[in-house]
């Protein structure tokens, strides 16, 4: 029973003290955690979204490598965890990228050419 | 919120609650429990050893060599009068099959009772000791490999034309406890499930 509850329990805890800081000490907004959480959720989307592109690019890959060289060519060489490692990073670079390129309020979306220089300059 | 990231908080929940399930209950337990062929060997006219992993030096894995043992002391115990060994040949020349025969005649097997052959998947191996067993008329083999691989490994043996008479060993801990043995375990499984479906697939319909 210790074995099965000892790692969520230390997760438990560090959140636990992670809010409590964030919350009493820093003083960020209780609100806010639930977007984070979607925030979360939407990265370990990508992960897995790379990861199966990975995966089946792999295959693909390692079939091609098989006809075109006539040697055999392992599946297992796409089952190596640096690809899981991998596939974070790009989520993680991805996801900011998206967010970057979202219009905020501040910056409203550009449509089409920028407007010409008028007789005033620009 | 845009559909995309909708689909991307859904599949990443999914994907949490997967994993929370795998490392944190016994369900990846129970799989390999289902999974797992169970033997009970009994006379054949060859013993049959699947390959395994074997290091560019020419070091054998521990499943290698476990297997090997296993097919070795099935010899010795009188169930066959053939001890085939199989195993690809790395890119440094080493050959697997040929170091589980070296080994086996250390262990006193005569050198009359060991075959060895080559192949790089489970297929490539059944369709090589079909080719080796055919002159010797041998029908009935105990097969050698991992209980978690033997159900593929017999289908494709009893597809060569083989009477497979199982003779697994233990290739994961299906009572694997705390998080990361499950998750390794819950990996395994997956990875034989997606072995599987590929061998199926290329199988074709009838298959």
């Amino acid at each position: 029973m210790i074995e099965e509850m000892f790692i969520p329990a230390v997760a438990a805890t560090t959140t636990a003290i992670g809010c409590w800081l964030a919350v009493r000490r820093l003083g960020w907004a209780r609100r806010s955690l639930g977007p984070a959480l979607g925030k979360a959720l939407e990265w370990v989307g990508a992960v897995v979204a790379f990861c199966l592109l990975n995966a089946a690019v792999g295959a693909v890959l390692i079939l091609a490598a098989r006809a075109v060289s006539g040697r055999f060519v392992s599946m297992y060489l796409g089952a190596d965890l640096t690809l899981i490692a991998l596939s974070a990073l790009q989520a993680l670079v991805f996801q900011w990228w998206r967010e970057t390129s979202l219009p905020t309020a501040a910056t409203p979306p550009r449509r089409g050419r920028p407007p010409a220089a008028g007789p005033d300059g620009p | 919120m845009s559909r995309g990231a909708a689909a991307l908080r859904l599949l990443g929940g999914a994907t949490l609650a997967g994993v929370a399930l795998c490392a944190f209950t016994p369900l990846p337990n129970a799989a390999c429990r289902r999974m797992a062929v169970a033997g009970a060997p009994r006379p054949a006219q060859a013993i049959v050893v699947l390959g395994s992993d074997m290091s560019r030096e020419g070091m054998l894995s521990a499943s290698s060599l476990r297997r090997a043992l296993h097919g070795i002391l099935l010899y010795r115990r009188g169930l066959a009068p053939r001890l085939v060994f199989l195993g690809p040949r790395v890119a440094s020349g080493h050959s697997q099959s040929e170091a589980r025969a070296a080994l086996a005649l250390e262990c006193g097997i005569p050198p009359a009772a060991i075959l060895t052959g080559e192949g790089w998947t489970t297929r490539e191996e059944a369709e090589g000791v079909k080719a080796l067993l055919a002159a010797r008329d041998a029908r009935t083999i105990l097969l050698v490999t991992g209980a978690l691989h033997m159900g593929r490994a017999r289908w494709l043996f009893e597809r060569a034309g083989f009477e497979v008479i199982p003779a697994p060993l233990p290739d994961a801990s299906c009572e694997s406890a705390g998080a990361e043995a499950r998750l390794g375990l819950a990996m395994s499984l997956l990875q034989e499930m997606l072995a599987r479906a590929y061998n199926r697939a290329l199988a074709g319909p009838r298959g």
